[in-house]
């Protein structure tokens, strides 16, 4: 009986424009609105990176000539220095976290000597990371970026005070940076940052295809029966009516995810040609940031999220009784929906452990946010965000359960609508 | 009554808490009988139908159909009742054949069954070639025609038509009446229908329950009824019946 309806499911979909219009065009706009979003986000990032780079601690162990140049350097380039006095890194690094700068230069002991020897020497750079979001990453590159126009500075004004070509002197002075997250500290920032960024950009996007996707799907077949004047047939049907409903969720999240996967390959595909270094994100670390779990808690956040969502879409099209009234009743939740997948784009990971609970209790937030959460190892977060989805979808499971089981099913659009003729 | 496959006592079913589109009715249906619940539009028909085919709860009341209460055993009336509502379409992307095949095999238990209905559902429907047309492209008539079909092919216990010819033009009307009786000689089932044309109702029904503004006013064979107000057709019972009320 079950796999009966799901041929039929498929049969409509692959016969019924109205279907295909709500598979193909609707979340081709939305994709577009989307895309819109996601380019004033960035442009809003970016100048917040602008500002916040503009502010540099500095923790002098050198506190000879050459260091000084580093630090004149620094305020000729328009930024703003604050010198950390301290005894060792360490102390340094914690006067560092409680300064509105996000960037320290440690300038090492025997800086100028090395300097004055011709030998190589290194400053070690501390970018704080909170939001991990492209802005960070931004701030990875410009801190690094600042070493390296020091470093061709400084070339040629110890090769004109030794009277020698620049290029005898090679690399004066490289940066290794690093990144505090969260009292921890990560090597390699910028490829952590650049992989989390982009999946903050682009999961959400992929998320949204399954959502948006199969919650049309289903709140459209739905709304067909009624338009298709089979609603009340199908209600004295021999079948279980949970079958009906299962067939078509079945139907929506299958599609859904094959449209998904379609998309993901698309785009990735596409980032990968287009994007240079992107094929290095292979050799990030992540792995080591991340719990060795976070698979299990992102699927079971993931599968708790479409059974939620198209949950959602389908109560929503009970109260529909034509094609158009389902679309634009779904188009309300829309919004929200967004706002809700956007959200974690903003928030500094960071911050209170509150603020991370509460986002961890949000559907579609709570999927975009898990891998930073897993990258702070918040664990109560985790779990939370990897099973609230999961509970809200049995919840919404059970009322479309009681209403299915119920006369509720045909008379709610009559409460809700207009009456109709006994 | 102990051949009824349907038993209503005092049927109440009130909507909105205030109106009350079924007030107190009681009849019953015998097996192998058509019978008709005739009246006016808004007279209780639909919602009296509604109740037995398990798509609305009465809101006190009993109703019983084939030994089955409608509420605590639903699952189990739906396995033995085929209906067909008053304002009903078909999957427009399917064929007419798919659509009979699809229904076929809801109710079949075996392959042989589904085969038998479909022959059934096929013949009954008398759409021919046009069975293998997609539903959007038919016309009102054919698609009544259809879902008479697939209502009477799978055999049931009990088949409730709402209105099985309203709208309906004269050949395909005359088309669906002779569906229903030809089923009901050939196989025998029992038809509960509904209707406001009383002279349809005179034709096809073994027995009517005349029903207006949620209450049953007469029940019997049309020519028993007829004979009992000295009229000449059921419609002039209904008029009678209703003046008398006033």
């Amino acid at each position: 009986m079950f796999w009966l309806f799901v041929v039929k499911e498929l049969k409509s979909i692959i016969r019924d424009p109205k279907l295909l219009i709500a598979m193909v065009i609707v979340p081709l706009i939305l994709m577009t609105i989307l895309y819109f979003i996601i380019g004033q986000g960035m442009i809003q990032q970016i100048e917040q990176t602008i500002r916040e780079s503009g502010i540099v601690a500095v923790f002098d162990m050198d506190g000879e000539n050459y260091s000084q140049i580093f630090i004149n350097y620094l305020n000729s380039l328009g930024l703003k220095t604050i010198i950390i006095n301290s005894t060792n890194v360490d102390e340094a690094i914690e006067i560092f976290k409680g300064l509105e700068a996000k960037i320290l230069y440690i300038i090492p002991p025997r800086f100028s000597y090395n300097l004055s020897s011709l030998r190589p020497s290194v400053v070690h750079v501390y970018v704080k990371l909170g939001a991990l979001t492209i802005g960070e990453g931004g701030i990875v590159d410009i801190a690094s970026r600042y070493v390296s126009l020091f470093n061709s500075y400084i070339i040629k004004t110890v090769a004109s005070e030794k009277g020698i070509p620049p290029e005898f002197i090679g690399e004066a002075i490289t940066g290794a940076t690093r990144g505090l997250l969260a009292d921890r500290i990560i090597d390699n920032p910028s490829n952590i940052v650049f992989a989390l960024t982009m999946g903050g950009l682009f999961i959400p996007l992929i998320i949204l295809m399954l959502v948006i996707f199969s919650a049309q799907l289903v709140a459209t077949s739905m709304a067909v029966e009624k338009e298709e004047k089979m609603f009340e047939t199908l209600l004295s049907l021999p079948i279980n009516r949970m079958c009906v409903i299962g067939a078509k969720l079945l139907v929506s999240i299958a599609i859904g995810a094959i449209y998904m996967i379609g998309y993901s390959f698309a785009l990735f595909g596409l980032l990968f040609r287009s994007i240079p270094g992107f094929e290095s994100l292979q050799e990030i670390p992540l792995a080591m940031s991340l719990p060795s779990d976070i698979g299990i808690y992102v699927l079971l956040n993931v599968v708790g999220l479409a059974i939620f969502m198209v949950s959602v879409a389908l109560l929503l099209s009970l109260f529909a009784e034509d094609v158009r009234s389902a679309q634009a009743i779904l188009g309300n939740v829309i919004g929200p929906t967004i706002i809700a997948v956007y959200l974690p784009m903003f928030v500094d990971i960071s911050s209170s452990p509150s603020i991370r609970l509460a986002l961890s209790f949000v559907p579609l937030a709570n999927t975009v946010f898990i891998p930073k959460i897993a990258v702070v190892q918040d664990i109560t977060a985790l779990a939370i965000s990897s099973l609230s989805n999961l509970v809200y979808g049995v919840i919404m499971f059970m009322v479309i359960r009681r209403i299915v089981n119920s006369e509720t099913i045909f008379t709610l659009k009559l409460r809700v609508g207009r009456k109709k003729a006994m | 009554m102990e051949t009824s496959i349907v038993i209503v006592e005092n049927l109440v079913k009130i909507y909105q808490k205030s109106f009350r589109a079924v007030d107190g009715i009681s009849f019953y249906v015998k097996s192998g009988e058509i019978f008709g619940l005739i009246g006016p539009n808004g007279a209780g028909k639909t919602t009296t139908l509604r109740i037995i085919a398990t798509i609305l709860q009465p809101t006190s009341g009993k109703v019983i159909v084939g030994g089955y209460d409608v509420v605590k055993d639903a699952d189990k009336v739906r396995k033995i009742i085929s209906y067909l509502p008053e304002d009903a379409g078909g999957y427009k992307y399917l064929t007419g054949f798919e659509f009979l095949e699809f229904i076929s095999k809801l109710y079949a238990k075996n392959l042989h069954e589904i085969k038998e209905f479909l022959s059934i559902g096929i013949e009954l429907s008398g759409l021919g070639d046009k069975l293998s047309n997609k539903i959007k492209t038919y016309s009102k008539g054919m698609l009544r025609r259809l879902l008479i079909a697939k209502t009477l092919m799978v055999k049931p216990k009990l088949a409730i038509l709402d209105e099985p010819t309203s709208g309906l033009d004269v050949i395909n009307a005359v088309h669906v009446r002779e569906a229903i009786k030809r089923y009901a000689r050939e196989v025998g089932g029992t038809i509960l229908l509904s209707s406001h044309n009383m002279l349809e109702v005179e034709y096809l029904c073994d027995r009517v329950a005349i029903i207006h503004e949620g209450k049953i006013l007469a029940i019997g064979s049309p020519k028993q009824l007829i004979e009992e107000h000295s009229v000449s057709n059921l419609e002039e019972v209904f008029v009678k019946l209703v003046s008398r009320g006033r």
